[in-house]
């Protein structure tokens, strides 16, 4: 069965596509099917990390909400080098700045989103689905958070993504979600990090799984290719095992 | 109204000149016999200081007529009459050029910069004024006095009033208010009263030994001459090895309080800001001076402690606000945030169908 995980933070720039890519990217090599779902349709940007051009994208996201397409006809899988039996597969949002004009301004059937996802699942044999979704609450970030197994929220250290984070905890909490953990990211290298797990968990009641520290390598390359791919010891890396260990966990 | 007080002004300068150029006149005639060696008429004369303190601290006309009016008298009580009248002009400007300090902006001496203006117009003033007299002098006697003129007046007279008013004229002017101690003027102070006092002291030797050896030679007879020398280089050597032991035991004690009051602290007020710098100071690390500093000094090391103290702090401060992130949630705000999500009618839809959607998947994939 596959598990379906919805990577969301309140804010942007959190760096929550980051965490997506390489957690998509460490499911994979552990041998599992994983399909990354770029739900951030007004600002989308998952594609670059996995250096995916536009012009291969035949169909988007976007052809398949105005039904111009099969969800399966979107995705497009990521070729690595590994003979694994695991694979990444990414469906990616439109870039082009009509497109993205148009889910602004006329949106489209939100429902038909949950009905993607399913069919994603079943096609691809999918073990895992991650959803990048858009920051903020809107309707279809919400409907992917309703559907999720795991709640993945990616915060920074700071005062305005606590609160953000609290508002989010709040709502998914109410659409039952069971499996919710915080993944903190960008955290300045002086913070003790036992003390600032301590307080995100008596402040939330739920675990921190991750903690990803601020570092100038990660900022200058991990927003165009896959990091964990690329330096598979550094402690990001680590970290993102760690996070996936725990998703697996999970099933 | 105003003629008025200018009157009293005039008549309490005059009064001042009239009662210190008297008592000029008597020192000079008083301190007669301490003739400077080589030089008939000149002689030590520490009573310039009344016309220079006066043209420093009432006005340099004060100054100036005190000393030419005081001179003019003492040349008449020792009988020279009026024949050195361009020496007694000298003495005016001896006593005038010292006050025109005031002149150049500096109405009490607080710093180092005033300091050396004050040396610099004490040298001016002399050797001016006996450029002046010497040229007199030449200009009345004829061209061969030059060379007689420039080593039995000019030179003799130059040296020991500079050297005597450069020594004596800073201590007087301590109780005068005219000179204030600090930091800076007194480090001054020191080392020009320290190289002075040596020069001053080896003159006034060599005079004592130079009159002595005369007076010797004068009473004696021809036998008795080569013992006279003999004697007088003993005594020179023994006189000016005692000169050098005072010179020694004053000079290392002023230079050990010095150290010890400016430099030590100094050398401790820097390593310590070195370690603040290198972060090697803790809040309960203090400069302390062993003894006593100054009081600059001991000012200067409690800004140092109080501002050491402030830096740690603030530092302390910033890196417990960094460990220690203050997330706070404001409950209120956070609720009617949420709320507005929740009360909208597709939230609600989601809210009823979300638990059946994930449940619809469950089985489904359990089946396959």
């Amino acid at each position: 069965m596959a598990q379906i995980i919805s990577i969301h933070s309140y804010r942007g720039g959190t760096g929550k596509s980051n965490i997506t890519a390489n957690l998509a990217w460490m499911l994979s090599q552990k041998g599992y099917r994983t399909a990354v779902v770029d739900t951030d349709i007004q600002s989308p940007g998952i594609h670059i990390i996995f250096n995916v051009r536009q012009e291969k994208t035949h169909f988007t996201l976007n052809d398949f909400l105005w039904g111009k397409c099969e969800i399966v006809d979107t995705a497009i899988e990521i070729h690595n080098n590994n003979n694994i039996a695991g694979k990444v597969f990414l469906i990616p949002a439109s870039t082009n700045t009509g497109d993205i004009a148009r889910v602004i301004n006329d949106g489209y059937n939100i429902e038909l989103l949950s009905k993607g996802f399913e069919e994603l699942c079943e096609h691809l044999s999918l073990d895992f689905l991650l959803i990048d979704t858009h920051p903020g609450l809107n309707e279809e970030t919400l409907l992917s958070i309703a559907i999720s197994d795991t709640l993945l929220l990616v915060m920074r250290p700071d005062q305005q993504d606590f609160e953000g984070s609290s508002i989010t905890l709040k709502v998914a909490d109410k659409l039952g979600i069971n499996q919710i953990a915080v993944v903190l990211n960008k955290v300045p290298k002086s913070i003790e990090k036992n003390e600032l797990c301590t307080q995100i968990t008596n402040a939330y009641n739920i675990p921190v799984e991750a903690l990803f520290y601020h570092s100038d390598e990660l900022m200058i390359l991990g927003s165009k290719s896959v990091f964990a791919q690329d330096f598979p010891e550094h402690e990001f890396s680590l970290e993102v095992d760690k996070l996936s260990d725990y998703l697996l966990n999970n099933e | 109204m105003n003629d008025n007080v200018l009157k009293s002004k005039y008549l309490k300068q005059v009064l001042i000149i009239a009662a210190f150029s008297t008592l000029l006149a008597f020192l000079n005639y008083l301190l007669r016999s301490w003739v400077i060696p080589g030089a008939e008429f000149i002689t030590f004369r520490p009573q310039l200081l009344i016309p220079v303190l006066a043209g420093l601290v009432v006005s340099p006309w004060a100054g100036g007529f005190i000393a030419l009016v005081g001179n003019v008298f003492g040349d008449l009580l020792l009988g020279y009459n009026f024949s050195f009248w361009h020496w007694s002009i000298a003495n005016f400007f001896i006593g005038f050029i010292p006050g025109i300090i005031r002149f150049a902006g500096v109405k009490t001496i607080t710093n180092v910069n005033h300091f050396i203006k004050l040396i610099i117009l004490i040298f001016v003033a002399n050797a001016m004024a006996l450029f002046l007299g010497m040229t007199a002098q030449v200009l009345i006697e004829g061209k061969n006095a030059l060379m007689p003129t420039l080593n039995t007046f000019f030179l003799p007279a130059l040296i020991s009033n500079t050297y005597l008013l450069m020594l004596l004229l800073p201590p007087c002017l301590i109780p005068l208010k005219f000179l204030k101690l600090n930091i800076e003027t007194r480090s001054m102070f020191l080392f020009i009263s320290i190289g002075l006092l040596v020069l001053t002291l080896s003159v006034l030797l060599f005079s004592i030994l130079n009159h002595r050896l005369t007076t010797q030679l004068e009473q004696a007879n021809f036998s008795q001459t080569q013992q006279i020398q003999t004697h007088f280089v003993e005594q020179s050597f023994r006189a000016v090895g005692v000169l050098m032991l005072l010179i020694i035991i004053v000079s290392t004690g002023i230079g050990y309080s010095f150290s010890k009051k400016y430099m030590l602290p100094i050398s401790l007020l820097a390593k310590a800001a070195n370690n603040l710098k290198l972060g090697k100071w803790s809040s309960t690390d203090k400069v302390e001076l062993k003894g006593k500093g100054s009081t600059e000094i001991e000012n200067l090391t409690e800004l140092f402690n109080n501002m050491a103290g402030e830096v740690i702090k603030r530092e302390q401060k910033m890196n417990d606000e960094i460990r220690t992130l203050k997330l706070q949630i404001d409950k209120k705000q956070e609720e009617k945030q949420v709320n507005e999500i929740t009360e909208t009618a597709f939230f609600k839809h989601l809210e009823q169908r979300s638990k059946a959607i994930r449940e619809q998947r469950k089985p489904k994939n359990n089946e396959q």
